[in-house]
Protein backbone atom coordinates (compact mmCIF):
# COMPACT_ATOMS: atom_id res chain seq x y z
CA UNK A 1 0.00 0.00 0.00
CA UNK A 2 1.26 3.63 -0.96
CA UNK A 3 -0.84 5.42 1.43
CA UNK A 4 -2.65 6.80 -1.70
CA UNK A 5 -5.64 6.22 -2.25
CA UNK A 6 -6.02 7.95 -5.47
CA UNK A 7 -2.73 8.17 -8.06
CA UNK A 8 -2.25 9.32 -11.59
CA UNK A 9 0.34 8.68 -13.89
CA UNK A 10 0.11 11.23 -16.63
CA UNK A 11 -3.53 11.18 -16.96
CA UNK A 12 -4.55 13.11 -20.31
CA UNK A 13 -8.17 13.68 -21.54
CA UNK A 14 -8.37 15.29 -25.09
CA UNK A 15 -11.51 16.19 -26.59
CA UNK A 16 -11.56 16.73 -30.71
CA UNK A 17 -7.70 17.42 -30.14
CA UNK A 18 -8.33 20.41 -27.30
CA UNK A 19 -6.28 18.58 -24.29
CA UNK A 20 -8.74 18.76 -20.84
CA UNK A 21 -6.16 17.31 -18.60
CA UNK A 22 -2.89 17.26 -19.71
CA UNK A 23 -0.58 14.27 -18.09
CA UNK A 24 -1.31 14.85 -14.30
CA UNK A 25 -0.05 12.62 -11.50
CA UNK A 26 -2.27 13.55 -8.72
CA UNK A 27 -1.69 11.54 -5.24
CA UNK A 28 -4.65 11.70 -2.27
CA UNK A 29 -3.58 10.49 0.89
CA UNK A 30 -5.27 8.35 2.69
CA UNK A 31 -7.61 10.17 5.47
CA UNK A 32 -6.75 13.37 4.01
CA UNK A 33 -8.46 16.03 2.53
CA UNK A 34 -7.27 16.97 -0.66
CA UNK A 35 -8.62 20.13 -2.76
CA UNK A 36 -7.96 20.48 -6.35
CA UNK A 37 -7.84 24.27 -6.81
CA UNK A 38 -8.20 26.05 -10.15
CA UNK A 39 -9.92 28.28 -11.92
CA UNK A 40 -13.00 27.68 -13.77
CA UNK A 41 -12.52 24.99 -16.90
CA UNK A 42 -9.00 24.52 -15.14
CA UNK A 43 -9.52 20.52 -15.84
CA UNK A 44 -11.26 19.96 -12.25
CA UNK A 45 -13.93 18.41 -13.57
CA UNK A 46 -13.00 16.09 -16.24
CA UNK A 47 -10.15 14.78 -13.87
CA UNK A 48 -13.10 13.64 -11.21
CA UNK A 49 -15.10 12.37 -13.93
CA UNK A 50 -12.06 9.96 -15.13
CA UNK A 51 -11.26 8.81 -11.60
CA UNK A 52 -15.30 8.17 -11.49
CA UNK A 53 -15.70 5.99 -14.74
CA UNK A 54 -17.85 8.54 -16.20
CA UNK A 55 -15.45 10.02 -18.99
CA UNK A 56 -12.45 7.32 -20.66
CA UNK A 57 -9.02 8.67 -20.34
CA UNK A 58 -6.94 9.83 -23.44
CA UNK A 59 -4.17 8.47 -21.71
CA UNK A 60 -2.19 7.68 -18.77
CA UNK A 61 -3.40 5.52 -15.78
CA UNK A 62 -5.75 5.62 -12.53
CA UNK A 63 -5.34 3.66 -9.44
CA UNK A 64 -7.58 3.60 -6.66
CA UNK A 65 -7.07 2.09 -3.58
CA UNK A 66 -3.55 0.96 -5.02
CA UNK A 67 -5.30 -0.90 -7.81
CA UNK A 68 -5.04 -0.06 -11.44
CA UNK A 69 -8.06 0.73 -13.22
CA UNK A 70 -8.15 0.88 -16.79
CA UNK A 71 -10.55 2.78 -19.40
CA UNK A 72 -14.35 2.03 -18.50
CA UNK A 73 -13.06 -0.89 -15.86
CA UNK A 74 -15.56 -1.55 -13.09
CA UNK A 75 -14.55 0.54 -9.42
CA UNK A 76 -15.70 -0.29 -6.42
CA UNK A 77 -19.18 1.51 -5.97
CA UNK A 78 -18.74 0.76 -2.41
CA UNK A 79 -15.80 2.14 -1.63
CA UNK A 80 -16.47 5.59 -3.12
CA UNK A 81 -19.35 8.48 -2.73
CA UNK A 82 -19.71 11.50 -4.93
CA UNK A 83 -20.80 14.69 -6.06
CA UNK A 84 -20.40 15.51 -9.46
CA UNK A 85 -20.80 19.28 -10.71
CA UNK A 86 -24.99 20.11 -9.88
CA UNK A 87 -26.21 17.11 -8.39
CA UNK A 88 -28.99 15.95 -10.71
CA UNK A 89 -31.56 13.23 -9.71
CA UNK A 90 -35.23 12.32 -11.17
CA UNK A 91 -37.41 15.72 -11.27
CA UNK A 92 -40.61 13.86 -10.58
CA UNK A 93 -39.61 11.95 -7.46
CA UNK A 94 -38.95 12.88 -3.81
CA UNK A 95 -35.14 13.08 -2.13
CA UNK A 96 -36.04 9.64 -0.47
CA UNK A 97 -36.89 8.23 -3.52
CA UNK A 98 -34.26 9.32 -5.55
CA UNK A 99 -31.97 8.03 -2.81
CA UNK A 100 -33.65 4.88 -2.64
CA UNK A 101 -32.78 4.07 -6.29
CA UNK A 102 -29.49 4.98 -5.86
CA UNK A 103 -29.18 2.34 -2.83
CA UNK A 104 -30.64 -0.02 -5.20
CA UNK A 105 -28.56 0.14 -8.06
CA UNK A 106 -25.68 -0.10 -5.88
CA UNK A 107 -27.30 -3.45 -4.16
CA UNK A 108 -27.70 -2.59 -0.54
CA UNK A 109 -31.08 -1.09 0.10
CA UNK A 110 -32.19 -0.15 3.12
CA UNK A 111 -34.63 2.31 4.94
CA UNK A 112 -32.78 3.65 7.04
CA UNK A 113 -29.82 4.19 5.61
CA UNK A 114 -31.62 6.11 3.54
CA UNK A 115 -33.06 8.13 6.56
CA UNK A 116 -30.19 8.52 7.78
CA UNK A 117 -28.50 9.98 5.29
CA UNK A 118 -30.92 12.46 4.90
CA UNK A 119 -30.62 13.02 8.50
CA UNK A 120 -27.47 13.81 8.19
CA UNK A 121 -27.80 16.69 5.95
CA UNK A 122 -31.15 17.96 7.77
CA UNK A 123 -33.40 17.27 4.79
CA UNK A 124 -35.07 14.76 6.65
CA UNK A 125 -38.31 16.98 7.21
CA UNK A 126 -38.59 17.55 3.03
CA UNK A 127 -38.14 14.44 2.25
CA UNK A 128 -42.25 14.05 0.35
CA UNK A 129 -40.87 16.78 -1.42
CA UNK A 130 -40.31 16.48 -4.96
CA UNK A 131 -36.96 17.19 -6.22
CA UNK A 132 -37.57 19.83 -8.62
CA UNK A 133 -39.86 21.88 -5.63
CA UNK A 134 -36.01 21.95 -4.22
CA UNK A 135 -33.43 25.25 -4.32
CA UNK A 136 -30.12 25.35 -5.19
CA UNK A 137 -29.23 24.66 -2.10
CA UNK A 138 -31.11 21.86 -0.88
CA UNK A 139 -30.32 19.84 -3.91
CA UNK A 140 -26.62 20.23 -3.15
CA UNK A 141 -27.07 18.42 0.34
CA UNK A 142 -29.20 16.10 -1.34
CA UNK A 143 -26.17 15.34 -3.67
CA UNK A 144 -23.89 15.39 -0.30
CA UNK A 145 -26.36 12.60 0.94
CA UNK A 146 -26.11 10.44 -2.16
CA UNK A 147 -22.60 10.22 -1.96
CA UNK A 148 -22.10 9.58 1.91
CA UNK A 149 -24.99 7.23 2.31
CA UNK A 150 -22.99 4.12 1.94
CA UNK A 151 -20.49 5.18 4.13
CA UNK A 152 -17.68 5.58 1.58
CA UNK A 153 -14.06 5.62 2.26
CA UNK A 154 -13.12 8.12 -0.50
CA UNK A 155 -15.37 11.07 -0.71
CA UNK A 156 -14.88 12.78 -4.69
CA UNK A 157 -16.18 16.53 -4.14
CA UNK A 158 -16.64 18.60 -7.26
CA UNK A 159 -17.62 22.05 -6.18
CA UNK A 160 -19.48 20.78 -3.41
CA UNK A 161 -20.56 24.30 -1.95
CA UNK A 162 -21.89 25.58 -4.57
CA UNK A 163 -25.59 26.96 -3.85
CA UNK A 164 -25.21 26.60 -0.40
CA UNK A 165 -26.01 30.04 2.04
CA UNK A 166 -23.32 30.61 4.55
CA UNK A 167 -24.67 28.65 7.44
CA UNK A 168 -25.06 25.46 4.87
CA UNK A 169 -21.25 25.96 3.68
CA UNK A 170 -19.99 25.99 7.40
CA UNK A 171 -22.26 23.04 7.92
CA UNK A 172 -21.08 21.03 5.05
CA UNK A 173 -17.46 22.60 6.17
CA UNK A 174 -17.87 20.65 9.27
CA UNK A 175 -19.26 17.78 8.28
CA UNK A 176 -16.66 17.17 6.00
CA UNK A 177 -13.87 17.73 8.34
CA UNK A 178 -15.35 15.51 10.77
CA UNK A 179 -16.14 12.20 8.84
CA UNK A 180 -12.05 12.66 7.73
CA UNK A 181 -10.99 12.93 11.09
CA UNK A 182 -13.25 10.76 13.07
CA UNK A 183 -13.97 8.15 10.31
CA UNK A 184 -10.69 8.09 8.43
CA UNK A 185 -12.72 9.50 5.28
CA UNK A 186 -10.25 10.33 2.29
CA UNK A 187 -11.90 13.31 0.58
CA UNK A 188 -10.72 14.28 -2.92
CA UNK A 189 -12.38 18.18 -3.37
CA UNK A 190 -12.24 20.65 -5.75
CA UNK A 191 -12.66 24.34 -5.89
CA UNK A 192 -12.61 27.36 -7.30
CA UNK A 193 -13.31 29.27 -3.63
CA UNK A 194 -9.69 30.09 -2.12
CA UNK A 195 -10.85 31.00 1.27
CA UNK A 196 -13.33 27.71 1.57
CA UNK A 197 -10.36 25.36 0.32
CA UNK A 198 -8.25 26.96 2.90
CA UNK A 199 -10.40 26.15 6.19
CA UNK A 200 -11.07 22.35 4.90
CA UNK A 201 -7.90 20.82 2.97
CA UNK A 202 -4.58 19.48 4.59
CA UNK A 203 -2.88 19.12 0.73
CA UNK A 204 -3.38 21.36 -2.02
CA UNK A 205 -3.15 20.26 -5.56
CA UNK A 206 -3.22 23.51 -8.30
CA UNK A 207 -4.41 23.32 -11.94
CA UNK A 208 -4.29 25.48 -14.66
CA UNK A 209 -5.43 24.74 -18.29
CA UNK A 210 -5.07 21.32 -17.47
CA UNK A 211 -1.56 20.63 -15.81
CA UNK A 212 -0.89 20.10 -12.34
CA UNK A 213 1.53 22.92 -11.14
CA UNK A 214 1.79 22.06 -7.85
CA UNK A 215 0.93 19.44 -5.20
CA UNK A 216 1.55 20.39 -1.73
CA UNK A 217 0.69 20.42 2.12
CA UNK A 218 -1.54 23.34 2.99
CA UNK A 219 0.65 24.29 6.05
CA UNK A 220 4.00 24.17 4.13
CA UNK A 221 2.13 26.79 1.73
CA UNK A 222 1.52 28.84 4.91
CA UNK A 223 5.36 28.71 5.46
CA UNK A 224 6.29 29.49 1.92
CA UNK A 225 4.42 33.24 1.87
CA UNK A 226 6.58 36.12 1.78
CA UNK A 227 7.18 38.56 4.32
CA UNK A 228 6.33 42.22 3.38
CA UNK A 229 6.75 45.75 4.96
CA UNK A 230 3.59 47.67 3.51
CA UNK A 231 3.85 51.24 3.80
CA UNK A 232 0.84 53.72 3.31
CA UNK A 233 2.24 57.23 2.03
CA UNK A 234 1.31 60.62 0.73
CA UNK A 235 3.40 59.97 -2.48
CA UNK A 236 4.18 56.65 -3.74
CA UNK A 237 5.92 57.76 -6.67
CA UNK A 238 8.40 59.78 -4.50
CA UNK A 239 8.51 57.10 -2.29
CA UNK A 240 9.84 54.60 -5.01
CA UNK A 241 12.30 57.03 -6.07
CA UNK A 242 14.04 56.65 -2.54
CA UNK A 243 14.09 53.11 -2.24
CA UNK A 244 15.55 52.46 -5.18
CA UNK A 245 17.98 54.97 -5.26
CA UNK A 246 19.01 55.85 -1.83
CA UNK A 247 18.20 51.79 -0.35
CA UNK A 248 18.90 49.95 -3.72
CA UNK A 249 15.38 48.00 -2.96
CA UNK A 250 14.11 46.66 -6.47
CA UNK A 251 11.64 44.15 -5.02
CA UNK A 252 8.77 46.25 -4.13
CA UNK A 253 5.38 46.48 -5.56
CA UNK A 254 2.98 49.54 -5.54
CA UNK A 255 -0.51 47.64 -4.31
CA UNK A 256 -2.57 51.17 -4.18
CA UNK A 257 -2.22 55.10 -4.85
CA UNK A 258 -1.13 55.32 -1.35
CA UNK A 259 0.52 52.05 -0.50
CA UNK A 260 3.57 50.07 -1.72
CA UNK A 261 4.70 46.79 0.04
CA UNK A 262 8.58 45.96 0.27
CA UNK A 263 9.69 42.79 0.28
CA UNK A 264 13.16 42.78 0.83
CA UNK A 265 15.34 45.01 3.66
CA UNK A 266 12.12 44.96 5.83
CA UNK A 267 14.14 45.02 8.76
CA UNK A 268 15.26 48.38 7.63
CA UNK A 269 12.03 49.89 8.09
CA UNK A 270 12.74 52.43 10.24
CA UNK A 271 15.70 53.93 8.56
CA UNK A 272 13.36 53.79 5.78
CA UNK A 273 10.63 55.57 7.35
CA UNK A 274 12.85 57.97 8.47
CA UNK A 275 14.02 58.85 5.26
CA UNK A 276 10.57 58.86 3.52
CA UNK A 277 10.17 62.21 6.16
CA UNK A 278 13.49 63.85 5.60
CA UNK A 279 12.39 63.88 2.16
CA UNK A 280 8.73 65.57 2.49
CA UNK A 281 6.92 61.91 2.39
CA UNK A 282 4.15 61.65 5.47
CA UNK A 283 4.15 57.88 6.54
CA UNK A 284 0.48 56.63 7.49
CA UNK A 285 1.19 53.65 8.72
CA UNK A 286 3.38 50.86 8.07
CA UNK A 287 2.45 46.82 8.73
CA UNK A 288 5.04 43.90 8.38
CA UNK A 289 2.36 40.97 7.30
CA UNK A 290 2.49 37.82 5.67
CA UNK A 291 1.31 36.97 1.91
CA UNK A 292 -2.23 35.87 1.41
CA UNK A 293 -2.68 32.19 -0.25
CA UNK A 294 -4.57 34.48 -2.39
CA UNK A 295 -1.60 36.12 -3.63
CA UNK A 296 0.29 33.04 -4.18
CA UNK A 297 -2.26 31.62 -6.06
CA UNK A 298 -2.21 34.14 -8.21
CA UNK A 299 1.66 34.45 -9.12
CA UNK A 300 1.08 30.47 -9.56
CA UNK A 301 -1.68 30.75 -11.74
CA UNK A 302 -1.53 34.14 -13.05
CA UNK A 303 -4.34 36.30 -14.63
CA UNK A 304 -5.81 38.35 -12.16
CA UNK A 305 -6.88 37.18 -8.73
CA UNK A 306 -10.15 35.55 -9.35
CA UNK A 307 -8.65 32.29 -8.79
CA UNK B 1 -31.41 -6.86 -13.30
CA UNK B 2 -34.64 -7.42 -10.78
CA UNK B 3 -33.73 -4.15 -9.05
CA UNK B 4 -32.41 -1.76 -12.45
CA UNK B 5 -36.32 -2.76 -14.22
CA UNK B 6 -37.41 -2.04 -10.53
CA UNK B 7 -35.38 1.29 -10.25
CA UNK B 8 -36.96 2.36 -13.75
CA UNK B 9 -40.63 1.66 -12.60
CA UNK B 10 -39.82 4.13 -9.77
CA UNK B 11 -38.44 6.31 -11.94
CA UNK B 12 -41.53 6.84 -14.09
CA UNK B 13 -43.51 7.21 -11.27
CA UNK B 14 -45.77 10.60 -11.55
CA UNK B 15 -43.87 10.99 -14.97
CA UNK B 16 -45.63 12.65 -17.38
CA UNK B 17 -45.59 9.85 -20.03
CA UNK B 18 -47.80 7.80 -18.37
CA UNK B 19 -51.25 9.21 -18.08
CA UNK B 20 -50.89 9.29 -22.13
CA UNK B 21 -49.82 6.18 -22.22
CA UNK B 22 -53.10 5.69 -20.58
CA UNK B 23 -55.30 7.72 -22.38
CA UNK B 24 -53.71 6.26 -25.52
CA UNK B 25 -54.44 2.68 -24.78
CA UNK B 26 -58.40 3.30 -23.52
CA UNK B 27 -58.85 5.41 -26.10
CA UNK B 28 -58.20 3.38 -29.13
CA UNK B 29 -60.77 0.88 -28.35
CA UNK B 30 -63.34 3.19 -27.97
CA UNK B 31 -62.66 5.14 -30.73
CA UNK B 32 -63.20 1.63 -32.68
CA UNK B 33 -66.25 0.58 -30.96
CA UNK B 34 -67.78 3.73 -31.95
CA UNK B 35 -66.72 3.86 -35.77
CA UNK B 36 -68.42 0.20 -35.57
CA UNK B 37 -71.53 1.41 -34.10
CA UNK B 38 -71.65 4.27 -36.44
CA UNK B 39 -71.21 1.38 -39.67
CA UNK B 40 -73.94 -0.48 -38.15
CA UNK B 41 -75.89 2.60 -37.74
CA UNK B 42 -75.55 3.50 -41.63
CA UNK B 43 -75.40 -0.24 -42.70
CA UNK B 44 -78.40 -2.17 -41.40
CA UNK B 45 -76.61 -5.52 -42.40
CA UNK B 46 -73.66 -4.99 -40.77
CA UNK B 47 -73.50 -5.84 -37.10
CA UNK B 48 -71.10 -5.87 -33.82
CA UNK B 49 -68.82 -8.18 -32.36
CA UNK B 50 -66.39 -8.37 -30.05
CA UNK B 51 -63.67 -9.73 -32.60
CA UNK B 52 -64.27 -6.94 -34.77
CA UNK B 53 -63.47 -4.31 -32.01
CA UNK B 54 -60.12 -6.10 -31.78
CA UNK B 55 -59.21 -5.95 -35.32
CA UNK B 56 -60.46 -2.88 -35.60
CA UNK B 57 -58.59 -1.70 -32.55
CA UNK B 58 -55.53 -3.44 -33.13
CA UNK B 59 -55.15 -1.87 -36.55
CA UNK B 60 -55.18 1.28 -35.27
CA UNK B 61 -52.78 0.52 -32.22
CA UNK B 62 -50.07 -1.57 -34.26
CA UNK B 63 -49.90 0.77 -37.33
CA UNK B 64 -50.59 4.55 -35.39
CA UNK B 65 -51.26 4.51 -31.96
CA UNK B 66 -48.73 2.08 -30.91
CA UNK B 67 -45.56 3.47 -32.41
CA UNK B 68 -46.79 6.83 -31.09
CA UNK B 69 -47.58 6.36 -27.36
CA UNK B 70 -44.69 3.30 -27.15
CA UNK B 71 -42.05 5.00 -29.08
CA UNK B 72 -42.32 8.35 -27.13
CA UNK B 73 -42.13 6.35 -24.11
CA UNK B 74 -39.16 4.00 -25.47
CA UNK B 75 -37.46 7.72 -26.59
CA UNK B 76 -38.56 9.40 -23.27
CA UNK B 77 -37.04 6.09 -21.22
CA UNK B 78 -33.68 6.96 -22.52
CA UNK B 79 -33.67 10.83 -23.16
CA UNK B 80 -34.75 12.01 -20.14
CA UNK B 81 -31.21 10.65 -18.54
CA UNK B 82 -29.81 13.20 -20.78
CA UNK B 83 -32.15 16.30 -20.22
CA UNK B 84 -31.97 15.60 -16.60
CA UNK B 85 -28.51 14.73 -16.11
CA UNK B 86 -28.98 12.22 -13.97
CA UNK B 87 -26.16 9.36 -16.06
CA UNK B 88 -23.40 11.14 -13.80
CA UNK B 89 -25.31 10.46 -10.73
CA UNK B 90 -26.02 6.85 -11.69
CA UNK B 91 -23.11 4.97 -13.31
CA UNK B 92 -21.01 6.94 -9.87
CA UNK B 93 -22.36 3.95 -8.90
CA UNK B 94 -20.48 1.73 -10.74
CA UNK B 95 -23.48 -0.45 -12.66
CA UNK B 96 -22.46 -1.74 -16.13
CA UNK B 97 -23.64 0.66 -18.91
CA UNK B 98 -24.35 -2.69 -20.96
CA UNK B 99 -26.80 -3.68 -17.79
CA UNK B 100 -28.22 -0.79 -17.52
CA UNK B 101 -29.19 -0.37 -21.00
CA UNK B 102 -30.65 -4.12 -21.37
CA UNK B 103 -32.74 -3.19 -18.05
CA UNK B 104 -34.37 0.11 -20.06
CA UNK B 105 -35.30 -2.70 -22.79
CA UNK B 106 -37.03 -4.67 -20.43
CA UNK B 107 -39.14 -1.79 -18.86
CA UNK B 108 -40.11 -0.62 -22.07
CA UNK B 109 -41.19 -4.42 -23.11
CA UNK B 110 -43.05 -4.58 -19.77
CA UNK B 111 -44.78 -0.88 -20.46
CA UNK B 112 -45.98 -2.51 -24.57
CA UNK B 113 -47.44 -5.55 -22.54
CA UNK B 114 -48.82 -3.48 -19.81
CA UNK B 115 -49.95 -0.79 -23.16
CA UNK B 116 -51.45 -4.45 -24.71
CA UNK B 117 -53.37 -5.73 -21.63
CA UNK B 118 -55.26 -2.32 -20.84
CA UNK B 119 -56.78 -1.65 -24.30
CA UNK B 120 -57.32 -5.45 -23.99
CA UNK B 121 -59.44 -4.86 -20.69
CA UNK B 122 -60.63 -1.64 -22.33
CA UNK B 123 -62.01 -3.76 -25.71
CA UNK B 124 -63.83 -6.47 -23.36
CA UNK B 125 -65.20 -3.53 -21.24
CA UNK B 126 -66.41 -1.37 -24.19
CA UNK B 127 -67.73 -4.60 -25.82
CA UNK B 128 -69.63 -5.50 -22.49
CA UNK B 129 -71.37 -1.96 -21.77
CA UNK B 130 -72.09 -1.80 -26.22
CA UNK B 131 -73.58 -5.28 -25.46
CA UNK B 132 -76.25 -3.73 -22.86
CA UNK B 133 -77.44 -1.41 -26.21
CA UNK B 134 -76.89 -3.36 -28.68
CA UNK B 135 -76.44 -6.76 -30.19
CA UNK B 136 -72.78 -8.08 -29.61
CA UNK B 137 -71.63 -11.00 -30.47
CA UNK B 138 -68.72 -13.36 -29.38
CA UNK B 139 -68.74 -11.32 -25.98
CA UNK B 140 -67.76 -14.84 -24.05
CA UNK B 141 -64.88 -16.01 -22.53
CA UNK B 142 -63.17 -17.70 -24.69
CA UNK B 143 -63.05 -15.03 -27.83
CA UNK B 144 -61.76 -13.17 -24.69
CA UNK B 145 -58.98 -14.88 -24.18
CA UNK B 146 -58.08 -15.46 -27.64
CA UNK B 147 -58.22 -11.92 -28.17
CA UNK B 148 -55.66 -11.63 -25.79
CA UNK B 149 -53.40 -13.90 -26.63
CA UNK B 150 -53.36 -11.90 -29.96
CA UNK B 151 -52.94 -8.86 -28.26
CA UNK B 152 -49.66 -10.38 -26.48
CA UNK B 153 -48.24 -11.45 -29.45
CA UNK B 154 -48.86 -7.87 -30.93
CA UNK B 155 -47.02 -6.53 -28.32
CA UNK B 156 -43.82 -8.85 -28.81
CA UNK B 157 -44.32 -8.13 -32.66
CA UNK B 158 -44.13 -4.60 -31.80
CA UNK B 159 -41.34 -4.51 -29.31
CA UNK B 160 -38.61 -4.56 -32.19
CA UNK B 161 -39.94 -2.05 -34.32
CA UNK B 162 -39.37 0.20 -31.19
CA UNK B 163 -35.75 -0.41 -30.56
CA UNK B 164 -34.27 1.59 -33.01
CA UNK B 165 -35.86 4.87 -31.61
CA UNK B 166 -33.67 4.16 -28.21
CA UNK B 167 -30.61 3.90 -30.76
CA UNK B 168 -31.70 7.14 -32.10
CA UNK B 169 -32.28 8.83 -28.50
CA UNK B 170 -28.83 7.83 -27.13
CA UNK B 171 -27.40 9.47 -30.31
CA UNK B 172 -29.54 12.68 -30.38
CA UNK B 173 -29.35 12.76 -26.77
CA UNK B 174 -32.58 14.58 -27.05
CA UNK B 175 -35.93 14.25 -27.79
CA UNK B 176 -36.76 16.20 -30.75
CA UNK B 177 -35.07 13.98 -33.17
CA UNK B 178 -36.73 10.75 -32.32
CA UNK B 179 -39.93 12.46 -32.15
CA UNK B 180 -39.91 13.81 -35.51
CA UNK B 181 -38.67 10.16 -36.62
CA UNK B 182 -41.56 8.43 -34.70
CA UNK B 183 -44.17 10.97 -36.82
CA UNK B 184 -42.05 10.16 -39.82
CA UNK B 185 -42.14 6.36 -39.22
CA UNK B 186 -46.13 6.59 -37.86
CA UNK B 187 -47.11 8.24 -41.33
CA UNK B 188 -45.53 6.24 -43.58
CA UNK B 189 -47.21 3.20 -41.41
CA UNK B 190 -50.83 4.78 -42.93
CA UNK B 191 -49.15 5.62 -46.20
CA UNK B 192 -47.62 2.31 -46.85
CA UNK B 193 -50.47 -0.39 -44.75
CA UNK B 194 -52.47 -0.69 -47.65
CA UNK B 195 -49.81 -1.84 -50.25
CA UNK B 196 -47.08 -4.60 -51.42
CA UNK B 197 -44.11 -2.47 -49.93
CA UNK B 198 -46.08 -2.99 -46.22
CA UNK B 199 -44.07 -6.65 -45.76
CA UNK B 200 -40.84 -4.83 -46.42
CA UNK B 201 -41.42 -2.27 -43.78
CA UNK B 202 -40.82 -2.77 -40.34
CA UNK B 203 -43.37 -1.11 -38.48
CA UNK B 204 -46.15 -2.27 -40.75
CA UNK B 205 -44.82 -5.73 -41.31
CA UNK B 206 -45.42 -6.17 -37.22
CA UNK B 207 -49.00 -5.31 -37.94
CA UNK B 208 -49.23 -7.82 -40.80
CA UNK B 209 -47.90 -10.68 -38.83
CA UNK B 210 -50.46 -10.05 -36.82
CA UNK B 211 -52.93 -9.81 -39.16
CA UNK B 212 -52.14 -12.94 -40.82
CA UNK B 213 -51.66 -10.94 -44.03
CA UNK B 214 -49.13 -12.76 -45.23
CA UNK B 215 -50.61 -16.43 -44.92
CA UNK B 216 -53.85 -14.84 -46.97
CA UNK B 217 -51.63 -13.37 -49.39
CA UNK B 218 -49.83 -17.16 -49.74
CA UNK B 219 -46.58 -15.03 -48.66
CA UNK B 220 -43.96 -16.87 -46.24
CA UNK B 221 -44.34 -15.21 -43.06
CA UNK B 222 -40.63 -15.86 -42.71
CA UNK B 223 -39.06 -12.35 -44.16
CA UNK B 224 -41.31 -10.15 -41.95
CA UNK B 225 -40.05 -12.15 -38.92
CA UNK B 226 -36.15 -11.81 -40.01
CA UNK B 227 -36.96 -7.96 -40.85
CA UNK B 228 -38.73 -7.56 -37.64
CA UNK B 229 -35.43 -10.08 -35.79
CA UNK B 230 -32.74 -7.83 -37.54
CA UNK B 231 -34.48 -4.53 -36.25
CA UNK B 232 -34.09 -5.86 -32.58
CA UNK B 233 -30.49 -7.01 -33.02
CA UNK B 234 -29.56 -3.12 -34.44
CA UNK B 235 -31.52 -1.43 -31.96
CA UNK B 236 -30.50 -2.96 -29.02
CA UNK B 237 -26.94 -3.92 -30.43
CA UNK B 238 -26.37 -0.33 -31.57
CA UNK B 239 -27.60 0.95 -28.53
CA UNK B 240 -25.51 -0.84 -26.43
CA UNK B 241 -22.22 -0.31 -28.22
CA UNK B 242 -23.01 3.35 -28.53
CA UNK B 243 -23.74 4.19 -24.66
CA UNK B 244 -20.91 1.78 -23.64
CA UNK B 245 -17.97 4.11 -25.54
CA UNK B 246 -19.79 7.28 -24.80
CA UNK B 247 -18.23 10.15 -22.70
CA UNK B 248 -20.85 11.04 -19.76
CA UNK B 249 -20.22 14.60 -19.92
Amino acid sequence: MSGNIIRTENLTKKYNGRIAVDQINLHVPKGKIYALLGRNGAGKTTAMKMLLNLVRPSDGKIFLFDEEISGYGKRNSFRIGSIIEAPAFYENLTAGENLEILARLRGRHRKDTVDRALGAVHLDKEHKKLFREYSLGMKQRLGLAAAIMHEPELLILDEPMNGLDPIGICETRNYLLQLCREKGTTIFISSHVLDEISQLADVIGIINKGKLLEETDLQELYRRRRRYAEFEVSDVNKAALVLENRFGILDYEVTGPNSLRLYEKIDSRGDINSSFVKEGIAVAKINVEKGKLEDYFTGLVGGDRDV
Amino acid sequence: MFEIVYCECLKLKRSKIILPGILASLAVPLLAAVNDIRICFSNPEASLSLWGIYEDTMMFLMLLFGPLILASAAVYLVSREYTEKTLKTVFAVSIGRGRFLIGKFITLFILVMLFMALSWLDIVVISLICSLFFDVSQVTLLPAVSIFIQMIKGGVLLFPALTPFVYLALRTKGMLVPFIAIAVVSLCNVVLSGSQAAEIYPWTAAYLLLAGRNTQSGASVLPGIWLLLLLCVFGIGMSVWRFRKEDIV
